[in-house]
């Protein structure tokens, strides 16, 4: 009886085995349409397995993901091959999908995923927020290990929140890459800003009086404790009829810098009309590249505000790419050098974002306005550095938002945000670079179900890399926060 | 009376009371029941159970949010709550031997839970635990079989199963499980020696305790501290407004359960003294459900209104605006008139018949400030042709209040309107995912990329053109109505349903500047219609800014004063003479106060604009 058993037992086990491939098909002369679309994408060694979602209707599937050597089978709509399979799959990756409908099986053109040799930092973090417009509720600042699919929360802002004392947190940003040299704001309820430096936590109140206000979108030096930002007024007005939504803008913006050791900030000039945003330091540390626009109030304004003035005009406002040269010495920077007149094309350009190796300079361009995370029309465009020679980064591009972006590490990957899924939630797409400055098709940050971006509610913001996880826990991060705050200088 | 008859008679009154429960509970709040549902969300997904439980007491919502879909059929809905009763209530009289007429308790914790649902009115708009009206009934349900199993565990053992129920409880089901943790610990009084007893009980409260704090350290990283104990029940605060009124019904559950207890341990008690003692607990419950249900008139009103436009049956809207079997009759919120013009213009009636239903401004009675943007403002702005304001309130409420199938719909229609079909495509997907909203999303699906298949859709047709404006910067303030009002009444529009909104909003906002361009535009473009005439109230303000203003140079014939060009508009005889007839009333009842002629005036001229302008004042638009 027992013999019978095992018998059976085996006999069902290797009837859970793989798939076979149906003998009998034709060919189809289009490959599939899968979700994410990773036909013939690039993608790192080192990345979890990418997890697709057959969008062809049909009624079996089989798909084989092989690389010569090793070739792995799967059945059903969604394919998710195991970690430990595509570890094995070391070569580019050949995918063939067979679909059934009724008694017929299909095969579609087969495809290609290329894995490079470029290895890609292990982990990202990002905020995860709805796309709301006034009210939050569940933020967090999560990192996800790029090499499976776990996903961790750095810090969320509930577990200090309650109905009457909500909390915002934002602007997440790392020293070069260190995840033990962080900081993050948190607004509202016990507000500052959050500095983790080698096991040093802190929370900071930058309110000094001597710039805007608080520092907002931070940058920190690569090599010093110093992190510079810009301070920004911002407010937001509706469209009523545009797919955009909304429009976010600054009606003052200035740049200051803060140095972690004195807790001393250092607003740098503080022109009224000029709009400083988004710093970003050179990686040598000598440069610290920002965007600006001008804007000044038109003469008879009627008693109107500038917020008001600023609505009316919001098409106008355009900025362009400056950077300044920076004496660590004394800790001054120097005058402002234009880098791109982006308002002379009638554009507007936004985050510069050096390459790890200084060959590279990526920024965002849109028609007009510092938020292109809502402009459709927003794309990332590349310079190099040693021609000053300007182009859109067309094989990254989509019809619809890209907006923020990172370097990795080694300066082959890019992640960036994209609204090209559905135009309103952002996902990160990664992409790689080549050393002549070639990006190859981009692909969507794999999920351990494939769609679970389909499914996701929240926008992915900020995406950065990091060389590993902050390994402090979100309860020592709300702990902190709920202690008394140093005052900045 | 022998004892077993005596449990019988009165478990069978337990039973049949709950039926009546059920047939009190759908005959009077199946639309709210509906509608609960419609603000609720369940998708059999992975990632939605992964959503759902990165709280403590996530499973429990998650399995309510579950049951919570069958009030799409409000009477399966109900037959399924009141299964679970029968079964708690049948639970009751098991695990706590209740004999004789202590059967009848079996009753108490059911009428609590009812009261739990019952009380709830507006704040379904602003509920955030997920499938909030199950919630209470599965966790007692949940607790009492876990007692019934527990029955038989003995000391030490006890302890294990205190430890096991308390730590996967907590995670599972929030702080019900300390009832289940009471439960199970009490077993032991009378069983166990008095130093296990007691021993288990402190262990118990200590678990009670320490266990929350344990999962905040190094589980839940998303809880705040002061919700530990909170985890899984509903959350009676909004903004900075609490309402402790609503935790009533949950601290009458809890107390339910001391009868009960008490009833275990006095098993010989008379007939007669556990009768009269049962027939008082179940009077004070049967007392406390009339005094926490919701019976507010408007309220339901409003429920059933919005039930019907969003099933397109604008007849429906209005007979519910004027139904007296609903209730008292109460002056009508904003929402309500809001949502009877809508159905007026919808049937192309509004220009004869805006004012023959009642007006008002009454506040939702609710112990904090109601926004019209919850309750109605996506409905509102979705007709209106306002679809960036309605999919933005989506959004925003979906973020604060959490997802809902109602919310979805909005965003798919307001999405296709505005043609953000990927985005529509996402939401589509999402409610195809559930079990009674598939076929809604799939019929919705249709229209994705065929704009031409929506110019044909009854739904569609009036809203497509007052969608196409051009595009501005701008806010609500959350002021829905005022913000309607205001871009309406000061905009132009080459389209029929588009232009006559901006004349309907231009007379209540009783803008005399703005009426009479939209009144000639009005007539221009509909003069040369076959059987065209002016509608009665259009007239009635015609007629009145007329006589009002002489001397203004009319705007309907250039060159004559509106004293002159009165003589040439073709007034219905009837709109001159309800005039003469208001202005002769208004002269035998000179002496009145304004909310005594609003009284007098109203059986005769209720029904006209002049009523409308000269008595319907200070009217709070939100």
């Amino acid at each position: 009886m027992k013999k019978i058993f095992y018998a059976a037992f085996i006999l069902f086990l290797t009837a859970c085995g793989e798939a076979s491939l149906p003998k009998e098909f034709e060919t189809f002369d289009q490959t599939a349409n899968i979700y994410p679309d990773y036909v013939d994408v690039t993608v790192p060694q080192n990345i979890a397995p990418l997890t697709f979602h057959i969008d062809d209707e049909g009624d079996e599937y089989i798909s084989r993901l092989s690389d010569g050597t090793s070739s792995f089978t799967y059945e059903g709509r969604d394919v998710c091959p195991e970690i430990r399979d595509w570890k094995r799959l070391k070569g580019n990756i050949s995918v063939e999908i067979y679909i059934r409908q009724g008694e017929k099986w299909t095969k579609t053109k087969t495809f290609q995923i290329y894995k490079s040799k470029d290895e890609i930092d292990p982990y990202i973090s990002y905020r995860l927020i709805a796309p709301s417009y006034v009210t939050y509720e569940d933020l967090t600042i999560c990192q996800r290990n790029l090499e499976s699919y776990e996903e961790d929360i750095i810090y969320g802002n509930m577990i200090n929140s309650d109905e009457k004392d909500g909390q915002c947190i934002n602007c997440h940003a790392y020293q070069n890459y260190n995840p033990d040299r962080m900081q993050f704001h948190v607004r509202q309820a016990h507000g500052g800003t959050v500095i983790a430096y080698d096991g040093v936590l802190e929370r900071i109140d930058m309110k000094t009086g001597k710039t805007v206000g608080a520092g907002v979108y931070p940058a920190w030096h690569p090599t010093e404790k110093l992190i510079a930002y810009s301070t920004n007024h911002t407010g937001q007005s509706f469209h009523t009829q545009s797919k955009e939504k909304i429009e976010v803008q600054d009606t003052y913006s200035d740049l200051m810098l803060y140095d972690i050791d004195r807790h001393e900030v250092i607003p740098l000039e503080n022109d009224t009309n000029d709009l400083d945003c988004f710093p970003s330091w050179s990686p040598d540390g000598k440069y610290l590249y920002y965007c600006s626009a001008h804007y000044e109030m038109p003469d008879s304004t009627n008693g109107l505000s500038r917020e008001y003035c600023m609505i009316s005009d919001y098409k106008e406002i355009r900025y362009n790419l400056y950077r300044r040269t920076f004496d660590l010495k004394t800790k001054s920077f120097g005058k402002r050098e234009l880098v791109y007149d982006a308002a002379a094309d009638s554009l507007s350009a936004t985050l510069p974002r050096i390459s790890p190796d200084g060959k590279w300079l990526m920024f965002t361009v849109g028609a007009y306005g510092v938020f292109h995370i809502w402009h459709t029309d927003a794309d990332l465009f590349l310079m190099d550095l040693s021609t000053q020679e300007i182009r859109p980064a067309q094989e990254i591009n989509s019809e619809n938002v890209e907006s923020y972006h990172s370097w990795s590490s080694n300066g082959r990957w890019i992640i960036f945000s994209s609204r090209r899924d559905d135009g309103n939630f952002t996902r990160p797409f990664i992409a790689h670079m080549d050393d002549k400055g070639r990006l190859s098709k981009p692909f969507e940050l794999p999920s351990k179900y494939p769609e679970y971006h389909r499914e996701l509610m929240r926008s992915y913001n900020i995406p950065e890399f990091m060389s590993g996880p902050v390994t402090i826990r979100p309860q020592e991060f709300a702990s902190k926060i709920r202690k008394d705050s140093i005052k900045a200088k | 009376m022998n004892k077993s008859i005596s449990t019988l008679i009165f478990s069978l009154l337990s039973l049949i009371a709950i039926l009546v429960m059920g047939i009190v509970l759908y005959s009077r709040e199946s639309e709210v029941l509906f509608r609960i549902q419609e603000f609720s969300l369940f998708i059999p997904t992975h990632h939605f159970y992964e959503t759902s439980t990165i709280y403590p007491g996530g499973a429990l919502s998650w399995a309510s949010a579950y049951m919570t879909q069958f009030f799409f059929h409000p009477g399966l809905g109900v037959s399924l709550l009141v299964g679970a009763w029968l079964l708690i209530a049948g639970l009751l009289i098991w695990n706590f031997r209740l004999q004789g007429p202590w059967a009848g308790l079996s009753l108490l914790v059911p009428l609590a839970l009812l009261a739990c649902l019952v009380q709830t009115g507006y704040w379904i708009y602003y509920m955030k635990l997920q499938g909030y009206i199950w919630v209470p009934t599965l966790a007692i349900l949940i607790c009492l079989v876990i007692q019934l199993r527990a029955r038989h565990a003995h000391s030490w053992r006890r302890c294990v199963l205190l430890t096991f129920v308390a730590f996967f409880g907590y995670a599972l089901m929030g702080v019900w499980s300390f009832l289940s943790v009471l439960l199970i610990a009490t077993e032991s009084i009378g069983k166990e020696k008095k130093s296990m007893t007691i021993l288990t009980c402190g262990y118990a409260l200590l678990l009670i305790l320490l266990l929350p704090q344990v999962f905040y350290q190094w589980i839940y990283c998303q809880t705040e501290w002061s919700q530990l104990y909170l985890a899984g029940m509903p959350c009676f605060q909004y903004s900075h407004t609490d309402m402790p009124e609503y935790r009533y019904a949950y601290y009458a559950l809890a107390l339910a359960f001391v009868p009960i207890v008490y009833a275990q341990w006095k098993q010989e008690s008379s007939l007669f003294a556990s009768g009269v003692t049962t027939i008082f607990f179940v009077g004070m419950g049967v007392f406390g459900v009339c005094n926490r249900w919701y019976t507010d008139t408007n309220f339901h009103k409003e429920v059933k209104m919005a039930n019907s436009i969003e099933r397109l049956d604008w007849e429906d809207v209005l007979r519910t605006s004027l139904d007296n079997s609903m209730g008292d009759m109460m002056p009508p919120t904003r929402v309500m008139v809001m949502y009877k013009n809508l159905a007026l213009f919808r049937l192309g009636r509004v220009g004869d018949e805006m004012f023959h239903y009642p007006e008002g401004s009454e506040q939702q009675h609710a112990p904090w400030e109601v926004k019209i943007t919850q309750v109605a403002g996506k409905l509102i702005y979705y007709n209106y042709g306002k679809e960036q304001f309605c999919y933005r309130w989506c959004m925003e409420d979906g973020v604060e209040f959490g997802w809902s199938v109602n919310l979805l719909k909005y965003m798919i229609k307001s999405s296709l309107v505005t043609q953000d079909w990927e985005v529509a495509r996402k939401y589509i997907n999402l409610l195809k995912k559930t079990r009674y909203h598939r076929q809604w999303a799939e019929h919705y699906e249709t229209f994705l990329y065929h704009r031409e298949k929506m110019e044909e859709e009854e739904e569609f047709k009036p809203i497509l053109p007052m969608s196409e404006f051009p595009d501005r910067l701008d806010g609500d303030m959350t002021l829905v109505e005022m913000y309607l009002l205001k871009t309406f009444s000061s905009g132009h529009g080459a389209d029929k349903y588009y232009q006559e909104m901006t004349l309907i909003c231009a007379m209540i906002m009783k803008d005399i500047d703005l009426f009479w361009p939209r009144f000639q535009q009005y007539v221009v473009m509909h003069q040369n219609e076959p059987n065209f005439r002016v509608p009665t109230h259009y007239q009635e303000a015609a007629y009145l800014y007329s006589v009002l203003e002489p001397q203004r140079p009319s705007i309907m014939w250039p060159g004559m004063t509106n004293e002159k060009a009165l003589e040439r508009i073709p007034f219905d005889p009837q709109v001159k003479q309800r005039y003469s007839d208001f202005m002769n009333f208004n002269q035998q009842c000179g002496s009145m106060t304004d909310e005594q002629k609003k009284t007098a005036f109203y059986p005769q001229f209720g029904d006209t604009f002049y009523y409308f302008y000269f008595l319907m004042r200070n009217q709070k638009t939100n």
